[in-house]
């Protein structure tokens, strides 16, 4: 049995090249029975490939690759050679054994991404890796890794010296000795040193791909996105690029060909993989608690709070039925919200609406929650759905089992930032964010970055670029080959056939995480042991590496969805 | 500090006598044409069509009554007169101001020239004014210049009397008193106004009430009557040329040249110029752009963009350490044009130098004489000449993962100290001879391995040996290459351990080098 251990994603930011779905699918199609997620410095692909692997039937690993500031540089080409691979720390493979592991990895990855005053990749220190060490299983990594580097820049002493600090951080029985053949003699090299610190040691050995997408044939996609990333040409890259095509997925067959001589190095992917029993089924997320005075619960105080919302809101309208049929309405829902336990949730968007009334700051809740009474009650909506016969179920239903979701109107600018910042302070910094928006490689920014990769002009490039239409309508035989030959290319030409054939294959790649305009997660105790939180472009701002897709997969709830009030 | 001494030096009618100096016309009446047809007019003459009363300003059709020789306008033939006119002032001063030149399409020349604390050195502020003003006749203008202490007066009386002038300290009013307005650069409604007030001479200005002149012209009128006064001081802005700045030489030919031998003549006349001119700056030649205008008769047109920019033949040599052997030079020039030569009969010839600081090296006592730096240039581009252009030179890697890719480039002296070798123990890495060109074998394989080769008439059966080392790449060019590459080691005698190479796409097996 194999299990690839070591994978990255297209969330790596430019150096992955599948979405973790495809790795998934790709995973289940070999017969693999689990596979490993390793994205750089986060764990941003993590939830989809987690629900791709509830889907293929398999088991989804969780890990990062987390960059030290003082763990040394990464491997280099020599000196001698022409090249330009800028100088970078080495990345430790970290793998999540348990839910302790699963929180330390989210912690350090916080501390360190948040240690930095702007939005950027950020370094551990290796006391922040000391730190959070507990429930993590380190892998000592390929090229990107410290035995690498160490071996590169000291030799096998340095090489021996870094694997026992790793040992000292983590413990003898979670620091692997990684293995990677990607038909390079260097790399051999380096297997050759791994192998035998490995039996000084008396440490397990473990073959992985070192994997950076699902098929031989995304290398060539791999290669563009490398492009982009260093600001060059697909000409002038260099040794930038891959030198083959051999960081794919492999059978457990191929694999056990290759390492071949060193058998057990495969059968530790099985033990290890057995080892990890962290699931993303449970992150430990509880939303937080609304504090209520001594005597009342939340659910007593939300009663009270929806009693006197019923009498302000419908005594006015001097219509008995009406009253009795609003109260009668709020008793059934504070049931439903009493048996689901959604008490708190409706506090604290009430809290929300509170303050904003306080500070003069409009508010005005908005969509499904207008079918609800107790929201009306609560100042959230200013609709009366039982005057207006709102069905309550479109809102929250004891069968769908979803959260209900409150969105809320606030005008832009400093007003919204200020309810905002409010959320913040309540909450902590460690204990609310913004949800994360995945911006993804659409229409023309893919036919844009294709083309500059390929070292197109910029005529050309305007040329080509507006063919693509982003957003219209489309007939079923209207595809980007048809454009470009109705436009007037010759997509027969190796090298246009080449550019619209990338275009395509670009299509829904991450290209980086930017800031949901509204939707903001809290959480009762840490978040960051939920998720990684890393500081968001705006200052003062701070984003968790999940979108609101992934937390509504992961059963995170969004406090309310913040957007834009345009009347105001 | 030496008291300030100006000379100015100023050229009337610059235009006119550099194209009269340039075309070898003697005493004749000539004026200059500007301006593009049928909108042409005077723009310039000399003293002899002066005398017979032409104006600056007339058409063509009113200038072409007057017996007078009509000349076209020459910018870059001024250019040059006024780059010598320019190199000769530099000769007494470092610092001088061009006030008037073709640059500004101005028809006289204007140079004003700080010889402060030059008086020990060249002679008396008279004597220095003779020797420039010897100097640019030499050249063949006729220059009027005037030496004081304050710059505007020399600048003023340099304009308006003609000859050597040294003005006295203290009487630059009264040697300026005398000259007409037309010395001061004067707009239209100025020169209107001080002529309905009836002021036509310095002198006159000078006199008028300091606060009735500021009330009516302002600044301006305050400005020019300190001028008229010999007491405005002019801010002398040496034009700072850049010691690197590239020197020019060109030369338009009588008759297309076909061979090389007279233009070689020629370049090397113009090399001797340019060289004296780096010498002047204390630095060598770092490169020599040639550019050969050639004749469009015997050109091929089909071949040629339509703006005209191919009828020059343009060629750089640039020497590995700036040079100042002019045969050196003008060898490395011929070798280049004998092996790229012009496709036209020559016209015109243009040289560009790159002055650079010439190489300083200290030679070790002890240390290995390397070849002179020149006749190693003229050695390489020999080679050159013979193997081809690309082929000599130093190899160096190019940053791809393709096998054996480098180009050839020039050979560079290295910069930095040497390296001093460390006592660390030697490396026993093993060496390998590359086999160039890869030599084609038949390979028998087991599995995918090879297990046998059919090398230099013979069978060899191999060992076990260690790959296939993958490497691909190109994938966007049109056809990629990939190549696995093996270690094996010969099981007979001599158990020599070959580094072969695979072309999947193309099946093909090479020996590409063997292990020493």
């Amino acid at each position: 049995m194999y299990v690839e251990l070591h994978a990255r994603s297209a969330f790596s930011f430019l150096e992955g090249a599948s979405l973790p779905e495809l790795l998934m699918a790709r995973c289940a199609q070999l017969d693999m029975p689990a596979m490993a997620l390793l994205d750089r410095n986060g764990l941003y692909g993590a939830p989809r490939f987690h629900i791709a692997a509830q889907r293929a039937g398999t088991r989804a690993h969780i890990g990062a690759e987390i960059a030290v500031r003082d763990a040394g540089e990464r491997v280099r080409p020599p000196q001698w050679l022409p090249h330009q691979v800028p100088i970078e720390p080495v990345r430790l493979a970290l793998l999540a054994e348990t839910q302790l592991g699963y929180q330390n990895l989210c912690r350090l990855i916080t501390r360190y991404k948040l240690r930095e005053a702007h939005k950027t990749e950020g370094a551990a220190l290796l006391s922040d890796v000391a730190e959070f060490a507990a429930g993590l299983v380190c892998l000592t990594g390929g090229d990107e890794g410290p035995l690498a580097a160490a071996l590169a820049r000291g030799g096998y002493d340095a090489a021996l010296r870094e694997v026992e600090r790793l040992v000292h951080i983590f413990g003898p029985s979670n620091v692997y000795v990684e293995l990677q053949r990607h038909f390079e003699p260097e790399q051999e090299h380096c297997n050759q040193a791994a192998v035998r610190i490995a039996r000084t040691l008396h440490l397990p050995l473990l073959a992985t791909n070192g994997v950076s997408y699902a098929t031989p044939y995304e290398r060539e996609v791999l290669d563009v996105l490398t492009t982009i990333r260093h600001h060059c040409t697909l000409e002038t890259a260099g040794r930038l690029l891959t030198s083959n095509a051999e960081h794919h997925l492999r059978s457990a067959r191929e694999m056990q060909q290759l390492f071949r001589d060193l058998p057990e190095a495969i059968e530790n992917t099985g033990e290890l993989s057995t080892r990890l029993t962290f699931e993303m089924s449970d992150l430990g997320y509880r939303f937080p608690d609304y504090y209520v005075l001594d005597g009342d619960t939340m659910q007593t105080f939300l009663e009270k709070r929806t009693g006197e919302g019923i009498r302000n809101r419908y005594q006015p309208k001097c219509d008995e039925p009406l009253f009795a049929r609003a109260q009668k309405q709020a008793q059934r829902e504070l049931s439903l919200i009493s048996k689901l336990g959604l008490a708190g949730y409706f506090l604290i968007v009430w809290d929300i609406v509170q303050f904003c009334g306080r500070e003069g700051i409009l508010v005005q809740g908005r969509g499904s929650a207008a079918n609800s009474v107790v929201c009306y009650a609560l100042g959230i909506t200013a609709i009366d759905p039982v005057g207006m016969d709102l069905l309550f179920e479109r809102f929250l239903s004891e069968e769908r089992g979803e959260w209900p979701d409150i969105d809320l109107d606030l005008p832009s600018g400093n007003q919204r930032e200020r309810a905002i910042q409010y959320v913040y302070q309540r909450y902590g910094e460690l204990g609310a964010a913004m949800t994360a928006n995945v911006i993804t490689y659409r229409g023309r920014s893919a036919a844009r970055e294709a083309g500059k990769a390929l070292g197109f002009d910029a005529d050309t490039l305007n040329r080509l670029t507006k063919l693509v239409s982003a957003w219209e309508w489309k007939d079923k035989d209207d595809s980007l080959g048809r454009n470009f030959h109705d436009a007037g290319f010759d997509i027969q030409h190796h090298r246009i056939a080449k550019y619209v054939e990338l275009c395509q294959r670009m299509q829904d790649l991450p290209r980086h995480l930017g800031q949901h305009s509204g939707g903001m997660v809290i959480c009762g105790g840490q978040l960051n042991a939920v998720v990684p939180i890393e500081p968001a472009s705006m200052p003062g701002r701070t984003v968790i590496q999940w979108d609101k897709e992934d937390c509504a997969d992961m059963k995170i709830i969004k406090v309310d969805r913040k957007r834009h009030l345009k009347a105001v | 500090m030496p008291a300030p001494l100006y000379l100015c030096v100023h050229v009337r009618d610059f235009a006119a006598q550099a194209l009269k100096q340039s075309h070898g016309l003697g005493s004749r009446a000539i004026a200059i044409l500007n301006g593009d047809p049928p909108l042409e007019c005077v723009f310039a003459m000399n003293a002899a069509a002066r005398q017979h009363g032409l104006e600056t300003g007339m058409s063509r059709v009113q200038a072409e009554s007057f017996p007078i020789l009509l000349l076209r306008r020459d910018r870059a033939r001024e250019n040059l007169a006024f780059a010598e006119l320019l190199h000769c002032a530099e000769q007494f001063s470092p610092r001088v101001e061009a006030i008037a030149s073709p640059l500004e399409d101005r028809c006289g020349a204007t140079l004003v020239l700080d010889i402060s604390g030059s008086e020990r050195l060249l002679g008396s502020a008279q004597g220095i004014a003779a020797s420039v003003h010897h100097a640019v006749r030499t050249l063949g203008y006729e220059s009027s210049m005037t030496a004081s202490r304050n710059a505007g007066t020399a600048l003023l009386a340099a304009r308006g009397l003609p000859g050597i002038v040294a003005v006295v300290s203290g009487r630059e009013a009264a040697t300026l008193a005398p000259l007409p307005l037309a010395v001061l650069d004067l707009d239209v409604a100025q020169a209107e106004t001080f002529a309905v007030w009836g002021i036509h001479t310095l002198g006159e200005l000078a006199a008028l009430p300091t606060k009735a002149l500021a009330a009516r012209l302002g600044q301006s009128g305050l400005r020019m009557q300190a001028q008229a006064r010999g007491e405005h001081g002019h801010l002398l802005v040496p034009g700072v040329e850049a010691p690197d700045a590239p020197i020019s030489e060109s030369l338009e030919l009588e008759h297309p040249v076909e061979l090389l031998e007279p233009l070689l003549f020629l370049l090397s006349q113009m090399l001797e110029q340019i060289l004296q001119q780096a010498a002047e700056r204390a630095l060598a030649i770092a490169s020599v752009e040639t550019c050969l205008t050639l004749e469009r008769n015997t050109l091929d047109l089909t071949t040629l963009a339509p703006n005209g920019a191919h009828y020059e033949h343009c060629r750089v040599v640039r020497p590995a350490l700036p040079e100042r052997d002019r045969l050196t030079l003008l060898k490395l020039i011929q070798l280049d044009l004998e092996l790229h030569p012009p496709e036209a009969a020559v016209i015109a010839l243009r040289l560009t130098a790159h002055p650079a600081r010439p190489p300083v090296a200290q030679q070790g006592l002890f240390t290995a004489q390397a070849p002179e730096t020149g006749r190693l240039e003229i050695l390489l581009a020999r080679l050159r000449k013979l193997v081809g252009e690309g082929r000599v030179g130093a190899p160096e890697l190019l940053d791809t993962h393709a096998p054996e890719a480098f180009r050839v480039v020039n050979f560079e002296i290295a910069q930095s100290a040497p390296v001093r070798k460390t006592s660390a123990p030697p490396q026993h890495a093993p060496a390998m001879r590359m086999v160039r060109p890869p030599r084609a074998i038949a390979v028998e394989l087991r599995g995918d391995a090879p297990a046998a080769m059919n090398y230099e008439g013979r069978r060899l059966i191999l060992q076990a040996g260690s790959g296939p080392w993958r490497t691909s790449g190109a994938w966007w060019t049109h056809p990629a290459w990939c190549r696995e590459e093996w270690d094996v080691m010969l099981k007979e005698e001599p158990q020599r351990c070959l580094r072969l190479a695979h072309d999947p796409s193309a099946s093909c097996w090479y020996v590409i080098g063997i292990y020493d």
